[in-house]
Formats: C-alpha cells, structure tokens, sequence
C-alpha cells in the first residue's frame, strides 16, 4: 500500500498536448477516482503511472520513491486496461494466473497458491465457468472482467484502473461498483480509477480529481467537488442533470437573470456578491433540482415558461422548458408532471446557488 | 417493365436453365484447373522421370511413357560421384543461415516494432534495396573479402553470403507480423511484473508462432535454393548442389540421367517442405506480398 | 522505451552482421571501382584510376545491350505472368475450396531451385528427346536447336520464367479474390449485371492492390534473374539473353576484371535503389487508391 504523488506532468502526443502541468495526490489506501470527458487525459496519466510511458516533464512518485525513471516491471503496480489487453492464446485461467508467474516477482508462490487465488478472483467477478475459455469465445462485458480479474489476482502497492467497467451492461456495472468499493475497503490498497461517468465517481471516490483537456479543473473529496464546484465546466460536468448556467446581473437588491428573471436575493449573499462583482456581469448557476414547477400564473411563479422536452428518468422526469429568453433544465417528480408544449412556472430555490465571473468561469465565494 | 413476370410454367424452366449454365461453368472450371495442374506438373514430372531411365531410352526420339524404371542413375551420382556430400552440405548451409539469422533477426524486428528507432524509415529501404538487388552485386567483393580472410571453401563463406538476403528477409516479414500485435499486449505484460525481453518472450512471441515458421520455412527454400554464392565461395568439399547441377550440364556429352536424378534429389526435401506446411506457406506468401 | 543503450542491445546483433556481410563489401566494391585490377592486363596491379572504370562503362555497349535484354525480357514476362496468374486464380479460386492440395502443387515450380527449373527447360526444348523440342523440330515450327538460336533463346527464357513465376502471381490474386467482400456481388447480381461486366466492375477493381503488389514484385525481381539464364544458355548465343546479372558475373568472373566490375556494382546498385525506392511510392499510393 502506497501513497501516489504525480507532478507537473506534461505529454505531447504530436500535436496533441495530453497533459499540461497535471499534479495531484493519492493517499495511502485511498479509493481515487480520476474523473473527465473522453480525451481528457486519464488513460494517459494511468499509462504515465504504471511505467509505460514516460512524461516529457515531470515527476511520478509512489510511496516516498520517486519513480519515473523506473521500467514498470519493477513498480508494484497492477492495471486493469480499459481495452481489456488480454493475451489471445492462453485460457481465462492462464490469463489471470499470467501475472503471478512473472519471473521477476519476489515472492514464489506454488501451483496450488496459484489456482486458488485464480479461482477466488474469477468467482468474485462472476466468471469462475469460464476459466478454461478463450478471450475470443467470451463477451465483452466477460472479457473486461477478466482483464479486471488480472489486475486485482495481485496483491501490490496500488491498482491503477482504466476504465474498468464501462463495457458492462448498466445492471452489472451497478453491482460491479459495490463489489470493487468493498473490496479496496477489505483489502485497503490504494486504487486510482478512471471513468468518465461522473455518478460513477461520486458514489465510489474518497477523494477525486476532475480534470479536462490534460488539466486539472478541480480534486477534493466528492461532496464538495458537487457542492463547491470551482468552475463553470465542473459545475456542468458534475452532476446529472447538468447545472443550469445563466447570465445575470446585479439590480439592486435582486438578481436579474438574462434580463426577465427578477431572483430576490438574502441581504448577506447581495451584499457579498456586490462587493465581488461590482456590477459586472456574472454567471448564475442553479441545480435543475432547485426549480420547481408551480401554477403558472400563481403567486410562486417567478418565471414562466413552454415544456420542450420531457425525459422520464423513472420516479423522476428531467424538463427542458424555455421561454424566449431563458431555457432551463428542471427536475420534477414523474408523478402529477406536465405535458409536452404546456405552459408552467417556475419557482427557484436559492439556499444553494453558483455564481462565476463571466469571463474567467472561475467560482466566486461568497464567503 | 417490357419483360413480363414469369408465368408460373415458364419459371421452373428459366430456373433449370440457369442451374444448367450453373452446371457448365463448374465443370469448365474444373476441366480448366485440371488442365492447368496437367500443363504446370508434366515438365517437372517428366523430367524427373528421367532420373529413372537409362540412357537410350531418355534419348530415344520417341518419347517412352512405359518403362521399367531403373535406380542406375541415382547410384551413380550419389555413391559413386559421392555427390551425396552435396546435399549435406545444402542442408548444413541452409539449417546454419536460417538458424544464425532467426536469432539474431528476430529480436530486431521486435525492435524496430516496437521502439522508436532513428532513422528507421531508411534503414528499411536499404533493407529492401539489398534484397532486391541480385546476388552478383555482392558476390564480387564478398568473394574479394572471404578470399583476404582465408574464409572461401569453408562453410562459413556461404552461409554468411546468405545471410545477405536472408537476414533482411526475416527483419522485413518478422517486423510486420510484430506490427499486427496490439503494443498493449506488451504493457500488459510489463506491467505484469515481465520486463521487456519477458514480455517479448512470454507474450508477444507465442502470437507469431506461425509467422515465424512460415519465416523459417521460406528462408531455408530460399537459402537452398540458392546458386551464385554457393558456387563461387565453397570448394568442391563444401559446395551445395544447387551450385553444382550447372556444372553438369555439359555442351556435349552430358549424363542426363545422373543429372536428372541429382535434381530429383535435391527437390525432394523442398518438395516435401511444401506438401507439409501447405498453410503456412500461403498465409506466409501473402502476407509477404501485401506488406510489401 | 527506457534508455537508448538498453534498445541497442536487441538490435547490435543485427546491426554488426548488417555492417559485416553487406555494408563492408559494399564499401569494398566503392573502393575497387576507382581502382584497376585485371587478371588479363599485366599491368593493372591495383593501381588508382579515379573514374577509368566508369568511362569504360559508358563506352561498353554490352553494358546497354544487358538492360535490353533484361527489358525485352521483363515486359512480356510480367504481362504473360500477370494474364496467366490472373486466369490461374479466378479458375482455382473456385476448386481450390474443395481441393487444397492443388495450392502447394501449384507453387512447385515457384518454390524449386531455379537452377532445376532451367534444367526442365534445357531438357523439354532439347531438339532430339525433349517433348516440347521435338514437336517444335518435327513441325518445322523452329528447325534449329531452341537454345542456340539468337532468335528464341530469349522467348525461351521468357517462358520458362514464365512457368516458374505463374504460380506465385496466381497464388496471390487466389488469397485476394477469397478474401474479397461478398457485398459488392450481391450488388451486382441485384442490378442484373452480367457475369462480364462483374467482372471487370466488380472484380478488377477490388483486386487491383492485390494485382500492383505482384507485379510489382515480380519486376523488381526481373533484374536479379541468373540461374535460369545461365543453366539454359549462359547468357548466349552471343550476347542474345545476357541480362544485367549475367552481364556482371561475365565482368566479374569470367574476365576477373575486379576494378571494372565493382564500378558496374556500383551503377546496378544505384539504379535499383533509385527503382526500388520509386516502385515502392507507387505501390503504397496504387494499393491506397485500389483499396478505395
């Protein structure tokens, strides 16, 4: 179990810069999730960890050691590859028996050490009966279970995890996540995880890092990177539905929402918000979960607006409404929602909005 | 539509019509394969056959097709002549070049796969210029250098002189085999706990199995095959038999016979080489020819 | 990956034996083409002569004459090859599925040593017993000895060339038109195009890359052609079938004229790099263009 330190990492694929003064850090034993679009950056990073490539610039450091010169076959690491890199030729078991029988390892372990760690790791992953298949006779989702299963047959410093379950139908990769959360906990190695799918990141993560375009946009634990969103991308990219980023200003005591939305606001975020902004303009953020649909034309509307588009979600259904000045996302129950091209209204609930500069998209705190 | 629809009497007919000049094309092809398997196996076969006749017969005018076939011959040039020294020496020349070049070849074929390598685009066209370019080119001053070394009508001449062609040969097919396994594998493996020789060995090796051995299949053909080398580096001790048929065909007064049947010989383990690995040779043949 | 020394060691093998056996005479030759060394002229002792040898190449006329030759040679051989190869493969490609030996006896000619091949042509054009010899004389079609006529010793070659290569080609356009899509057929058959028009729509474009590698191949390999030339007529009569290649082993060997011989390596050398390296361009471009 290790702690994992990278810094000031930059890689330059051609024209492609990948990564750009990329830093964090892992603690020991922690389960880290590495979250972004696609092309962000993060099987690069993985790759940069493991050993498999080297950085233009920068440091990799695992444990207390500074790693970056070392070939990955002496850094205790284990990767799960998101294509999965099983080897053609050899059974599901000789596949996941492959790493323990590297010549380099330090502890021998006999046949028996072998099939039994073989076998307790395919049946945690489900795929015990096809230990004697060949990868090209498995499915996918089978297939990506069994490069997991390679990864975690080891016990080392860390595992680094690209993408591990993101083949797997929705149902599976539900109880993949519970299982692999369970297991770090038990076993207390430190994992580094890649996915684009941030739902995946907030419920697994103890501490994550949000980065986009080979940088970092944000890294903290997962409730505040959702309450505290440090830029407008973070913002939209955490969180499902997206936030709703509108353009306001300042009008005396209120917040005037791209020109028709009058939002009273508390007299201390006013206040606090005057001093910052002094009468730029801002951008307003508000969680499609903090609008409510009410009576149009009742005393609660503070907006009115035209159901575009409804999508159920099951007990919860995601509105695109619009009217010709703003168009919001806004989250209601399933039950009792309104029709396709209805008119409603809309009440906003301001105990936990966002403001950004307009220019720099950068969080400003309010405190 | 001009053409009506087919009545219902009309169209088992037109369906048997079809069927029919179905029928024809199969049979004309196969009639034509035949031909051709009669016109390209006949020379050789009858050539062959040769080594089996006396030597009236294989003079005779008329072309003899029944003939109790005699061994003559063969004890001749083998036994007697002790040609059979040639054909060990074809195959110690052969098993040598490919055996040296595979050891060497494949690990820098793997190389050029895999690392970036300065230069490399270069290094392989002269590869192919040198394989292309006709064995005369450098027999000359290999002959000029192995005669300064003391080296010519040793067995050490000509395999070196073939590892002329075969080396590029092997670096060239070997590394386009290497190209078609996925790098990941090799991460994988290093990652693993393999180092990169383990990787190679354990992981990426074990894929090109049948590359390989259609590599080394082809290359002792080739080196067996082989004539200039052969005969202007070895001494009658060392040289292979594909340099010494020549010699045998005289421009009067030639042994037919004998010559005959130590080219039967001598085509015979190429022959059975072929029939053996069929596969192997196909897949290796095309893909050499795709890949340039 | 790690450190250039460590990628060195997988290449340094190959990298020595490169230098040794190719690099080393290659620059050997360099060094004897400006020098005169002749085992007929007493007084060439090895001296310097700057660009002596390459003038007496320009003024040779044999030199020029062995390019005709190679080109009279090459042009009919690859078009008969490429029509033949062609046909061969659409017939087996079909009865070829059902029978798979037919490919490894179809490659024999291929595969054999050259120098027997030339043996099977020597014997079947033999005017007194050899089967094909014997029609051409009895019919007056070709009423002196194949061989020693100046007028078709080299359409020997060419056909005896032909027979060896026919099958490489066809092999190649066989592993093209089995892997070819079924789609385009369908299509075809859907629009009501006939078996003529598939062909050539259909057919014909889709194996073009196929087509431009073989021929490629096989004229690059039409400048190395020796062993068939030499066993059937050593190049003669006169100089009627005396290609490039024979040409240099005539300087080389026969007249162990080592100055004038390396500087005719030199300017082979040269030329097929510069071929090599253009034919090389055109196939990548051509199979881009034919795989769209």
């Amino acid at each position: 179990m290790a702690k994992i330190m990278v810094q000031n990492l930059w890689k330059r694929y051609g024209e492609l810069q990948a990564l750009q003064d990329l830093s964090f850090k892992c603690a020991e034993g922690q389960f880290f999730c590495l979250l972004g679009p696609a092309g962000a950056g993060k099987t690069t990073t993985i790759k940069i960890i493991a050993g498999i490539e080297m950085p233009d610039r920068g440091e990799v450091f695992l444990g207390d050691q500074c790693v970056t010169d070392i070939p990955p076959w002496d850094r205790d690491v284990a990767v799960a590859f998101e294509t999965y890199a099983l080897y053609p030729q050899r059974t599901v078991r000789e596949n996941l028996s492959f790493p323990l029988r590297a010549p380099k390892r330090k502890e021998k372990l006999s046949e028996e050490e072998i099939e039994k760690r073989v076998v307790e790791v395919a049946n945690l992953l489900g795929i015990g009966e096809l230990l004697d298949r060949l990868p090209r006779q498995l499915s996918g989702g089978q297939r990506q279970r069994v490069a997991l299963g390679r990864a975690l047959v080891r016990k080392p410093a860390a595992y680094l995890l690209d993408e591990p379950i993101a083949h797997l139908d929705a149902k599976l990769r539900h109880r993949m996540r519970g299982e692999l959360k369970r297991i770090q906990r038990e076993l207390g190695v430190t994992t580094i995880y890649t996915t684009p799918d941030q739902l995946e990141a907030l419920s697994l993560a103890d501490y994550m890092v949000v980065i986009n375009g080979g940088k970092v946009e944000q890294a903290g634990p997962p409730g505040e990177i959702y309450e505290r969103p440090v830029n407008v991308f973070v913002a939209r990219f955490v969180g499902d539905p997206p936030m709703n980023i509108l353009r306001a200003t300042l009008d005396g005591e209120a917040l005037l929402v791209q020109g028709i939305l009058r939002l009273p606001l508390p007299s201390a975020t006013q206040q606090a918000l005057a001093q910052r902004v002094n009468g730029r303009e801002v951008l307003f953020g508000i969680r499609p979960k903090d609008v409510r649909v009410v009576a149009p034309s009742g005393e609660e509307a503070q907006l009115e607006a035209v159901v575009d588009h409804i999508q159920v979600l099951g007990a919860t259904s995601v509105l695109t409404v619009s009217n010709e000045q703003i168009s919001l996302r806004v989250k209601t129950s399933t039950k009792g929602a309104p029709a396709h091209g209805e008119s409603i209204g809309l009440a906003f609930d301001l105990a936990s909005v966002h403001f950004f500069d307009a220019e720099t998209e950068k969080r400003i705190a309010l405190d | 539509m001009a053409d009506a629809a087919l009545t219902e009497a009309q169209a088992p007919v037109a369906t048997a019509r079809v069927e029919e000049s179905q029928k024809w094309l199969r049979w004309g092809s196969y009639a034509l394969t035949a031909l051709m398997v009669v016109i390209f196996l006949f020379p050789w076969l009858w050539v062959f056959s040769l080594g089996f006749k006396t030597r009236t017969q294989i003079l005779s005018p008329n072309v003899v097709w029944i003939w109790k076939p005699t061994l003559v011959n063969f004890q001749r040039v083998l036994i007697e002549k002790g040609y059979w020294l040639l054909i060990v020496n074809s195959l110690i020349i052969a098993v040598a070049t490919v055996v040296l070049c595979m050891l060497i070849g494949v690990p820098a074929a793997y190389a050029f796969s895999r690392f970036p390598i300065p230069g490399k685009e270069s290094w392989f066209y002269m590869i192919l210029t040198f394989r292309m370019a006709p064995a005369v080119v450098l027999a000359l001053p290999l002959y000029i250098i192995f005669a300064r070394l003391k080296l010519l009508g040793t067995y050490a001449a000509p395999i070196l002189a073939h590892c002329t062609f075969t080396l590029p040969f092997v670096i060239w097919l070997m590394r386009s085999f290497f190209d078609d396994i996925p790098k990941e594998i090799d991460a994988a493996a290093m990652t693993d706990g393999y180092t990169r020789w383990g990787a190679f060995w354990h992981a990426v090796l074990p894929l090109v199995k049948s590359g390989v051995v259609a590599v080394a299949l082809f290359s002792i053909i080739f080196s067996w095959n082989e004539f200039l080398y052969g005969l202007i580096l070895t001494s009658d001790q060392t040289r292979p038999v594909a340099s010494q048929i020549p010699s045998l065909i005289r421009p009067h007064g030639t042994l037919w016979g004998e010559v005959c049947a130590l080219s039967t010989v001598a085509s015979l383990p190429v022959a059975l080489v072929i029939f053996a690995l069929q596969r192997q040779l196909v897949r290796g043949l095309s893909f050499g020819a795709v890949k340039g | 990956m790690r450190s250039k020394r460590y990628i060195t060691w997988w290449v340094l093998p190959a990298g020595l034996l490169f230098l040794l056996i190719i690099l080393v005479p290659f620059i050997t030759a360099l060094t004897y083409s400006f020098r005169a060394f002749s085992f007929t002229d007493s007084t060439a002792t090895g001296q310097f002569v700057g660009l002596d040898n390459y003038r007496k190449l320009v003024f040779d006329k044999d030199f020029y004459n062995s390019f005709k030759v190679t080109f009279l040679y090459m042009v009919p051989a690859i078009v008969l090859q490429g029509a033949l190869g062609l046909i061969m493969a659409l017939v087996m490609s079909s009865a070829v599925r059902r029978a798979r030996i037919l490919i490894p006896i179809m490659l024999l000619p291929t595969l054999l040593t050259p120098v027997v091949i030339g043996l099977v042509g020597v014997l079947v054009l033999n005017p007194d017993f050899g089967v094909l010899g014997i029609w051409l004389h009895r019919t007056g079609l070709i009423k002196e000895a194949v061989l020693g006529s100046s007028k078709w010793a080299l359409p020997a070659v060419i056909l005896v060339d032909t027979y060896q290569w026919t099958p490489f080609v066809a092999v190649i356009l066989a592993a093209g038109l089995l892997g070819l899509p079924r789609e385009p057929y369908e299509a075809a058959e859907v629009d009501g195009a006939s078996p003529l028009q598939t062909f050539f729509r259909v057919t014909m474009p889709l194996l073009w890359p196929y087509f431009v590698v073989a021929m490629l191949i096989r004229i690059i390999d039409a400048f190395r052609i020796f062993d068939i030339i030499w066993v059937m007529t050593h190049g003669g009569p006169g100089t009627a079938t005396e290609a490039v290649a024979v040409y240099a082993y005539r300087h080389t060997f026969r007249y162990w004229d080592f100055g004038y011989g390396s500087a005719l390596i030199m300017v082979l050398f040269v030329f097929i790099s510069i071929m090599v390296e253009y034919l090389y361009k055109v196939l990548q471009r051509w199979q881009r263009a034919g795989a769209v």
